[in-house]
């Protein structure tokens, strides 16, 4: 058949085609590329590029908060002191510091600030901690202790200590401790008989911007990395470009977002009290439907033999992940009145998806970790691996008494157009409940909204959003 | 100029937006293309439909037409192609019933090669869409069966069965109409 097929080959390549009117076309096509002609503003990259600015910018500003955090100036000691606080708001808190200073700021009296423990005890936690100066003012302000009260605090004085300065000339640091027990029965002991220590608070709440600085890391005993695993309900909208649903409305295309289940595990790193990173590693699973309606023809000249009154079809289903070829068989039951029979035929295909997600971002903390229901924000982007998408003709209904769907064969069919890695950014909103020291139970939603499609031919697309809502337990741990 | 030379400068124009350029475009390549669309079509209606969708495709995707590298030519019709197929596929009315192939006899090609490229044309269109699209896809644009199969959703052994129907038909056509044309003129 070589010379057959050539002549037709070559005819129809000949670079040249005298222009006539069976081959020129009318003008009213040009008139309908027109509309598209003008270059429609590219979302995506705009999006894309939001994004990434948007990561820097948080990546930048936590480096930046993590090294002031981290930034030591020179300092000399003059003297050290310790106290253990006890309140009904918060347990027993054993806050070890020494007042330390530049010789030269302030002209401070380095000789009231000499205080010498009676004996030394492990350090257990870090005064540059917000959680302890805010248990530190909270208790001073909520107990009885006029002396401090009235001499030493005020509202300004208390965010004061939450005010941290690296370059300012004190620092408070950890040191090894003897425990005192502050409270209603030895106050007159504690200022009789700690005078330093109370020379050495008062100095400390009465520096304005005073500067809390750990000098050696390696002191603090501060848990920073946590681990946490969360299982919930995730619904997949399924983003359907325009083009693809009204090109398919003929045919009554019609889809479903479904719910799934969705469940992670994420190992995140605090920064400070406000502000760590955290990544996860996540698994969906979600089935949906679509279905559609075509015309079809049964052929008794076509069956498959005499006694096999069967006719073979191979079909593109319309699904929400493109075209997808699929083979079936109808079955003819009895004697038909004509050889050939036009079929109105309605498809319904279940989808069953498997997605595997690697978000990495951001957690806030908008009011810090300290509290016992701690809010948290979440922004993040995330590499997706669309693993498995199984599709399976569920039902076909042929609308004919004697000629319906034989479902003995394989009903699976395949997507073939499938974008297997895709990419999103994803906004969180959580709570977490304080169980113990350490351990927090955390409820948490996530709008997640893909930037990239897992299914893309030509012009049709179609893209993911989600909504998650998640139940899951985060620890604390040291690595 | 040659078209090549002028499609690159009109690409670049009509990529800083210049619709001018697009219509130019449209215009060098309108009637090539229109022929791919007419193969594929059973009619003109159906090809001008094709061609529009085509073009939309074109200008849509222009960004991704590597200037240095390709020729625009085979690149829209590439594109032109799959439009076609595109729509084929959409229309899900497109099925192909499974059916074993036939032996095609060899014929004498001298009656085809005196045909005018419209009366080809013309047979090719006549074709039912199976056997049309196949023989398209295969003889005319340089398909294999494998990739066929999997553009249109069909086994390779159907694909091939299709063509063998195809020739079939078109070689009792030319052959029809070479008859016809001796006992007319002598």
């Amino acid at each position: 058949m070589d010379r057959f097929d050539d002549i037709w080959k070559n005819r129809f390549n000949e670079e040249s085609l005298e222009d006539s009117d069976w081959n020129t076309p009318d003008d009213k096509v040009w008139e309908g590329i027109i509309p598209h002609v003008v270059p429609a503003k590219d979302s995506r990259p705009f999006w894309l590029i939001w994004i990434f600015l948007m990561i820097i910018s948080v990546l930048l500003i936590l480096i930046l908060i993590a090294n002031k955090e981290n930034q030591i100036t020179s300092v000399s000691i003059d003297s050290y002191s310790s106290l253990v606080l006890d309140s009904k708001e918060f347990n027993s808190r054993t806050v070890d510091f020494k007042v330390i200073s530049t010789p030269s700021k302030k002209g401070i009296n380095q000789n009231n600030l000499v205080y010498t423990p009676k004996e030394k005890l492990p350090i257990n936690v870090s005064p540059s901690d917000p959680f302890i100066l805010n248990t530190i003012s909270t208790y001073l302000k909520s107990k009885t202790k006029t002396f401090f009260r009235n001499k030493y605090l005020t509202d300004e004085t208390s965010m004061d200590i939450n005010y941290i300065k690296p370059e300012k000339s004190i620092s408070l640091v950890p040191l090894p401790t003897e425990n005192f027990i502050l409270n209603d029965k030895n106050e007159n002991k504690f200022t009789e008989e700690y005078p330093e220590l109370i020379s050495s608070l008062d100095l400390f709440l009465s520096l304005e911007k005073s500067a809390l600085i750990l000098p050696d890391s390696k002191a603090r005993k501060v848990n920073r990395f946590f681990l946490g695993v969360e299982a919930g309900a995730t619904l997949w909208n399924h983003k359907i470009s325009k083009d693809y649903t009204s090109d398919l409305a003929l045919f009554d295309f019609n889809y479903q977002n479904s719910w799934g289940w969705q469940t992670s595990v994420s190992l995140g790193y605090n920064l400070n009290q406000y502000i760590g990173v955290i990544a996860n590693f996540q698994y969906d699973q979600i089935e949906t439907t679509s279905g559609h309606n075509s015309n079809l023809k049964y052929s008794i000249q076509e069956e498959q033999g005499i006694n096999n009154q069967l006719n073979g079809y191979a079909l593109n289903l319309a699904t929400p992940y493109g075209l997808s070829g699929a083979t079936f068989n109808f079955n003819r039951s009895q004697t038909l009145a004509t050889d050939e029979v036009n079929l109105v035929v309605d498809f319904s295909s279940r989808h069953s998806i498997k997605n595997f997600s690697l978000p990495i971002g951001t957690v806030i903390y908008p009011f810090g970790r300290s509290k016992s229901i701690i809010p948290t924000l979440s922004v993040g982007f995330g590499l997706n691996y669309l693993a498995q998408i199984t599709n399976k003709i569920q039902s076909i209904e042929t609308h004919h008494d004697h000629i319906k769907y034989d479902d003995s064969g394989s009903a699976t069919f395949v997507s073939p157009v499938l974008e297997k890695w895709h990419f999103d950014y994803r906004l969180g909103l959580g709570l977490k409940y304080k169980l113990r020291k350490g351990l927090h139970l955390q409820i948490k939603y996530d709008w997640v909204r893909g930037v990239s499609p897992i299914f893309k031919q030509n012009i049709y697309e179609t893209r993911i959003s989600r909504h998650q809502v998640s139940l899951g337990l985060t620890r604390s741990i040291t690595p | 100029m040659d078209k090549q030379t002028e499609s690159i400068i009109l690409i670049k124009k009509a990529l800083k937006g210049n619709q001018q350029a697009f219509h130019k475009l449209y215009n060098v390549y309108k009637n090539s293309l229109f022929l791919v669309c007419l193969r594929y079509g059973k009619d003109r209606n159906i090809a001008q439909d094709y061609l529009q969708d085509a073009f939309v495709n074109i200008f849509k995707n222009l960004k991704q037409f590597d200037l240095n590298k390709g020729d625009f030519g085979p690149w829209a019709r590439k594109i032109t192609v799959n439009a076609c197929l595109a729509d084929i596929r959409k229309n899900t009315l497109y099925s192909v019933n499974i059916t074993k192939a036939e032996q095609v006899e060899s014929s004498d090609v001298s009656a085809l090669s005196q045909l005018s490229l419209k009366e080809m044309l013309d047979h090719i269109q006549k074709l039912p869409y199976g056997y049309r699209t196949v023989f398209n896809m295969y003889v005319i644009d340089g398909y294999s069966h494998k990739e066929i199969a999997a553009a249109l959703n069909i086994s390779i052994s159907t694909s091939k069965s299709q063509l063998m129907k195809a020739r079939k038909v078109l070689q009792k056509k030319v052959t029809f109409k070479q008859n016809n044309y001796t006992q007319e003129h002598g």
